[in-house]
């Protein structure tokens, strides 16, 4: 485990040292393109909920809250599993992929996490801005608790998408051509979690994955309506 | 002609190599519009009018947006951009006896009508399942000008990406570009509201741009939205657009191969 901990550590230096060699060009980018779609993400929401007053009971603060928490959540995610996963279809089209398996350390361990995707944890930053923001603009009340068990859910969440994507993954060993799944995977999990979820299970469809029930679970904690979590 | 359907053809062949990748792609374009049709089944009751919507009308427009993105909506610009300008591919493109324009045009038509077919197919459950009445337009005038909208809609989509794409010839990295267009895309062109349900600065910023001429003017058309004279209105004012999209293409390509240059041995 001390072993895995100190590589990962290593990971992280080496994906920052990367990060930094062009950090103008990187920082630009980063803050623009995860910039961009996080106030996307959030305004969306705002402009969906312009003309009602609530969905379903959600009012629109503790909706746009979802979607802040959503970007923060989806932050962590990508700068943990996000590259190396975009990665993968490559390594089984163009056979690298034994250097992976021949390395002497876990595979899933080190194809999962070989790499940090840095840029997104502007994503997180933006979202917890943003979800201050929000909190503090629609005055939603948050109990001390509550935000125990949100970071306990969104930990949850993040192995839950994890196993969500390795899983989708492995289809790319058969058909290493379908690169995009990865794409597919986020505009489904966004598109779910990030607040429409109330009124897709209201409209009584299969669309509960686990990961998005999780995901919408950790978003509603600190607003105290996870009463049953 | 022959020679046209001849490409035509060979680029067919490629589409439908990777059948299971195309499908994946027209799946990320259908999940959008499929949540947000499910979102406002959920807000609107049946009387309900929310500025000239019914739940019958918003309805079909967000069925026939998943039709409309799949069939209208190219993404040449990767191609150019990425493949063509960036890795120089373009050198063999600039040796082949026809357009560079047309090539890319009869290139990426065999996408648009296989993500096209995708889209009709997975309309059929939606509408079976969530018992969505299709509301079109009664009028044959307004569904003849409505074709007309669709059909310059795809030229003008066309024409919008390739001028995006030939950005490549003097930015270093367009990703951050294409990123920018794509939220413009989604908040301008009808993609995660119709137009007139965004706030009034935003219609009015969209009227300046090409994006909801590229996708919410021929789907409201199709709805019967708008009249004779107003649809009349909309297709000169695509018109213009593609003289502009055009100029601006002719100007970007003269001079963005002045920039470019191939080597090999």
């Amino acid at each position: 485990m001390k072993r895995y901990l100190k590589l990962y550590l290593a990971i992280l230096k080496i994906s920052l040292d990367r990060f930094m060699a062009y950090r103008l060009d990187a920082f630009i980018n980063a803050v623009f393109s995860s910039g961009i779609w996080t106030f996307f993400n959030v305004f969306s929401m705002y402009l969906v909920t312009l003309r009602v007053d609530s969905v379903f009971g959600w009012k629109t603060g503790e909706l746009i809250l979802i979607s802040c928490i959503y970007n923060i959540v989806i932050g962590v995610f990508s700068l943990l599993f996000g590259r190396g996963f975009s990665e993968f279809s490559e390594l089984i089209d163009k056979g690298k992929f034994d250097l992976f398996l021949l390395r002497p350390i876990d595979s899933q361990f080190y194809v999962s996490l070989h790499t940090a995707y840095i840029n997104s944890l502007i994503r997180t930053i933006l979202g917890t801005i943003l979800a201050i923001i929000v909190i503090n603009a629609y005055h939603i009340p948050i109990a001390p608790l509550g935000i125990l068990f949100f970071i306990l859910g969104c930990i949850l969440a993040i192995l839950l998408l994890y196993s969500l994507l390795f899983f989708i993954n492995t289809f790319v060993i058969w058909a290493p051509r379908i690169d995009n799944v990865n794409e597919l995977f986020y505009t489904v999990t966004g598109q779910i979690s990030k607040g429409n979820i109330p009124t897709i299970t209201r409209n009584s469809l299969c669309l509960r994955l686990t990961v998005c029930h999780y995901h919408v679970r950790s978003d509603k904690t600190p607003l105290g309506k996870s009463d049953n979590l | 002609m022959s020679r046209f359907l001849r490409i035509f053809s060979l680029y067919s062949q490629h589409v439908f190599q990777y059948r299971a990748r195309n499908f994946i792609w027209f799946l990320i374009s259908f999940i959008n519009p499929l949540v947000l049709l499910l979102f406002w089944q959920g807000i609107l009751s049946k009387n309900s009018v929310l500025n000239g919507w019914t739940i019958e009308s918003i309805r079909t427009y967000y069925l026939f947006l998943i039709a409309g993105q799949a069939l209208l909506i190219h993404h040449v610009e990767l191609t150019v951009g990425f493949l063509d300008i960036k890795q120089g591919e373009l050198v063999r493109e600039l040796l082949k006896p026809t357009s560079y324009m047309r090539t890319r045009f009869i290139a990426e038509t065999p996408w648009r009508l296989l993500q096209g077919f995708y889209a009709f197919v997975s309309m059929i459950p939606i509408v079976y399942f969530l018992d969505v009445s299709v509301h079109i337009s009664t009028n044959t005038a307004v569904i003849l000008l409505a074709i007309l909208t669709a059909l310059n809609a795809f030229i003008i989509s066309f024409l919008f990406k390739m001028v995006l794409g030939f950005t490549a010839f003097w930015l270093t990295n367009i990703d951050s570009l294409l990123e920018a267009n794509d939220v413009l895309m989604f908040s301008l062109s009808g993609i995660l509201l119709p137009l007139n349900l965004l706030p009034s600065w935003m219609q009015t910023l969209a009227q300046f741009t090409p994006y909801p001429y590229m996708l919410y003017y021929p789907i409201s058309a199709f709805i019967g939205i708008y009249n004779t004279t107003e649809l009349i209105q909309i297709i000169f004012a695509q018109f213009g657009i593609m003289a502009v999209l055009l100029l601006i293409y002719k100007l970007m390509w003269h001079q963005g191969l002045k920039k470019f240059s191939g080597v090999g041995q």
